[in-house]
């Protein structure tokens, strides 16, 4: 991104100010008005800036290809929101016509007196879905494309509209061949929804046009759910099996279907199927049972995926996905899968907390089969990742340890690549009924990760201000933007988490990813600057929670990973950093009691993000941190800044806040700053001299940057 | 009974038979020696039916393995020097060589 040089010669004039813009409201003068009282002119309101951004979440869409005829397509627009901005693809089925019949020839009749009239049969679309009702369900016959989105709105914008761009995939039903028709945008504005939509801010529209520029067409896609997609579970078993309803704990199928953003819901329904043959279970059986049993049978109306608990299975041990292949006598693949009660776990240390139970009784590893299956009746292979839904029992439990043993080790998640796909694969590769079990990911087309360019020139240097911090403790990282070679660049010049161009993700020690972003947005205040070589822009993040809860809540290694990202000549570019970081454990009583309150109260982010008196819990679990010694260094800046500023009647006292800081109170750079202005604001009493002596020792010795150091070493 | 360290499966293998009916089996697979198996072929992405799972050695001509979907089958086994030769339930025969760890 260099800049280019200035043209030779005098600096061209300065354009003349825009005239001012004509009152929208223009106020006549009332009448009965004496001139005295007329209406003072107050100054010209400027309009509030309104941040919009994509909804995250299923929309209706319709697109009409110009001069198509009775031609329209209707689909869905899934939008996924994560800490690199948004993803999305979408799929779309031909809307069916309908032929009004000519009337039927009636009995010879006099000859008329006036002409009868020609009457042809009439075409005539049907109407689309209804977005009232939610994320719609097309008939598979009807599928056309799959939209691989590769330009979204990632962030926020001012505007009211944005350009979304994608590849229009055309699905041939014959071959189930995919053939790339090339590259679509348009430029989706903000409207008001027609009635019908639940939300009348979230309906937008615009002009489609090919690589040419030429328009082609018209697309508008309106919000309906908060979820990507919706599927029903039915479960019907025999009277000896139990119901796979959740894992003896907190994950349900509600709680599964919530981590892809699909709306799962569970039809607990037959507990009295006949065993055909005896305890064992074929797979013909098995997909017989289904065909007889299940309480809807159209899966053009409705996804539902049939699990049918039985007590044994010819096959296998523990579950199938039966239905593929010779199984599927209805030709309609992957409708449902059958798992096994009556499996006994043998009595072998892998097998860990439930070697020798009978499988039913075994809920954790029985529930998770039972997801498993249904991963592969939504077209989902084996994945060994990590130890998430598609990874094989046998691999979990052989890598289980003494310290984590089988099932604990099971981890309650999808894989991050099989999150994508539940979430972006094309409709006819996850739903019942669409492309049969063992179609390749390498032949199926899926929206790209992200459409962020990497901002080249610049490194993100991310560095923990401490290596290991306690169980409880926030954790603080510096952030250092530079150039890397000559060029100069266009950067934000603020990167602090709330300039809204920082955001990220912490992996914890078992893999999970939570993710984290800004609370306060100061839009106002980050334009930006032009970073030369030599130079920097430095900033300091305190870590504590995030969308998905706390983001260090137990002992280990954490990866924390940053994106900064920016518009830049209507393109987003970003760059990244990550560092690791150790949690240590609980050394004791009081640092237990103390981490557990900072872990489950949400508010304590608040208390450090605004730190206002009214964050009460939040407060409360900072003051139970202040109480613990090992926590206290963590802490301490955070409850001296809430005393040093003022709250509603409570004045600001600086002179308390700097005497909360000492030797092992833990800052940085930027919490450095902050406690130099508590000095500043104490005057000379003997806190603010003392925190002062104390700060100049600080930063005589610790690195904190060339502009804090010179605030210090001016006190 | 799972392979063992001793079974002379374990080990990584690629598969020299080109062939229709071969076609979904992995390119390259590694049998462990806990008993279990990875599978893959190309490029990435591509499907086998032996992806991930288990290997069971019913006895010197016939191993158990756990296939894409969950399903065991049972396939008919000759190892002949680095050579093994499957032949799967429609008759499907097929061969993987020996690969150097």
């Amino acid at each position: 991104m260099p800049i280019p040089p200035l043209p030779p010669g005098p600096i061209p004039p300065l354009p003349q100010p825009l005239p001012p813009p004509p009152d929208p409201f223009p106020m006549p003068p009332h009448p009965a008005w004496p001139e005295v009282l007329q209406p003072m002119p107050f100054p010209p309101i400027r309009p509030p800036m309104r941040l919009r951004s994509v909804r995250c979440g299923c929309y209706v869409i319709n697109y009409t290809p110009t001069g198509g005829g009775l031609v329209t397509y209707d689909g869905t627009l899934r939008v996924e929101c994560h800490s690199n901005g948004r993803t999305a693809s979408g799929d779309l089925y031909q809307r069916p016509t309908f032929v009004r019949p000519m009337p039927l020839p009636t009995p010879p009749i006099p000859p008329p007196r006036r002409p009868i009239p020609e009457f042809r049969p009439q075409v005539l679309l049907l109407p689309g879905p209804n977005p009232a009702a939610g994320i719609p369900i097309l008939a598979r016959a009807r599928y056309r494309y799959y939209l691989s989105v590769t330009q979204i709105l990632e962030q926020w914008t001012v505007g009211n509209a944005f350009t979304l761009g994608w590849d229009l995939w055309r699905f041939d039903q014959a071959t189930r061949a995919w053939n790339n028709e090339g590259g679509l945008t348009a430029v989706m504005t903000w409207v008001a929804a027609p009635a019908n939509y639940p939300s009348s801010g979230d309906y937008l529209t615009g002009d489609v046009r090919n690589g040419a520029g030429v328009t082609v067409g018209r697309l508008t896609m309106g919000w309906v759910s908060s979820y990507l997609r919706k599927a029903t579970v039915e479960i019907d078993r025999v009277p000896q099996s139990e119901s796979p309803l959740n894992n003896g704990g907190a994950v349900t199928w509600r709680t599964v279907g919530d981590g892809i953003g699909w709306d799962i819901t569970v039809d607990e329904s037959d507990a009295n199927v006949a065993e055909p043959s005896g305890e064992s279970w074929s797979n013909a059986e098995c997909h017989a049972a289904m065909l007889a049993r299940r309480d809807i049978a159209n899966v053009d109306a409705e996804w539902r995926y049939h699990v049918l608990c039985v007590r044994r299975l010819d096959a296998t041990e523990r579950g199938i996905m039966y239905d593929s292949g010779a199984t599927d006598s209805n030709n309609v693949p992957r409708e449902g899968c059958a798992i096994s009660s009556h499996w006994v776990i043998p009595n072998t240390p892998d097998w860990g907390l439930v070697q020798g139970l009978r499988f039913g009784t075994a809920s954790a590893p029985y529930f998770r089969t039972a997801v498993h299956e249904t991963g592969h009746a939504m077209c989902l292979y084996h994945n060994t990742a990590d130890n998430g839904f598609l990874n094989t029992t046998d691999v979990i439990s052989a890598s289980a340890t003494p310290a984590n043993q089988f099932p604990n080790n099971i981890q309650w998640s999808y894989a991050a690549d099989d999150q994508k796909r539940l979430r972006h694969m094309p409709d006819v590769y996850v739903r019942p009924g669409g492309v049969p079990f063992g179609t390749s990911y390498a032949s199926t087309p899926i929206s790209p990760d992200d459409m962020v360019s990497d901002a080249e020139g610049l490194d993100l240097e991310v560095v923990p201000l401490l290596d290991a911090v306690p169980l409880g403790a926030p954790v603080r990282v510096n952030l250092r933007l530079t150039t890397r070679g000559d060029a100069a660049c266009h950067v934000p010049s603020s990167l602090g988490l709330d300039s809204g161009f920082v955001r990220g993700e912490v992996t914890d020690p078992s893999g999970a990813v939570r993710t984290f972003s800004p609370l306060v947005l100061c839009v106002d205040h980050v334009p930006l600057k032009v970073l030369r070589k030599g130079e920097s822009v430095t900033a300091s993040l305190t870590l504590l929670r995030g969308g998905q809860g706390s983001l260090f809540s137990a002992p280990g290694a954490y990866t924390i990973a940053v994106v900064a990202s920016w518009d830049l000549g209507g393109s987003e570019v970003a760059v990244t950093g990550a560092a690791t970081v150790m949690v240590t454990s609980i050394v004791d009583d009081a640092h237990a009691e103390a981490a557990l309150k900072v872990l489950s109260t949400p508010d304590t982010l608040l208390a450090l993000v605004l730190g206002g008196d009214h964050v009460k819990d939040g407060i409360a679990a900072v003051q139970a941190a202040m109480k613990s010694p090992v926590l206290r260094p963590h802490f301490a800046h955070i409850e001296a800044k809430r005393l040093a500023t003022r709250f509603g009647k409570r004045k600001g006292n600086p002179d308390a806040a700097a005497g909360l800081i000492d030797d092992a109170t833990v800052m940085s750079p930027a919490e450095v700053k902050k406690a130099a202005s508590f000095v500043s604001a104490g005057g000379s009493s003997v806190a603010a001299k003392g925190l002062a002596k104390r700060l100049k020792a600080r930063v005589a010795k610790t690195p904190v940057g060339d502009e804090v150091k010179s605030i210090v070493d001016a006190l | 009974m799972p392979a063992t360290t001793e079974h002379p499966l374990v080990g990584g293998w690629e598969k020299i038979t080109v062939s229709a009916c071969s076609k979904i089996y992995p390119d390259r697979i590694v049998f462990t020696p806990n008993g279990l198996y990875a599978g893959h072929r190309d490029p990435p992405g591509t499907f086998t039916t032996w992806d991930v799972g288990k290997l069971v050695v019913i006895d010197a001509g016939h191993v158990r393995i756990t296939t894409a979907n969950d399903e065991h089958v049972t396939y008919a086994v000759t190892i002949t020097g680095d050579v093994v030769t499957f032949v799967d339930p429609d008759r499907c025969a097929f061969s993987y060589r020996r690969v150097s760890p």
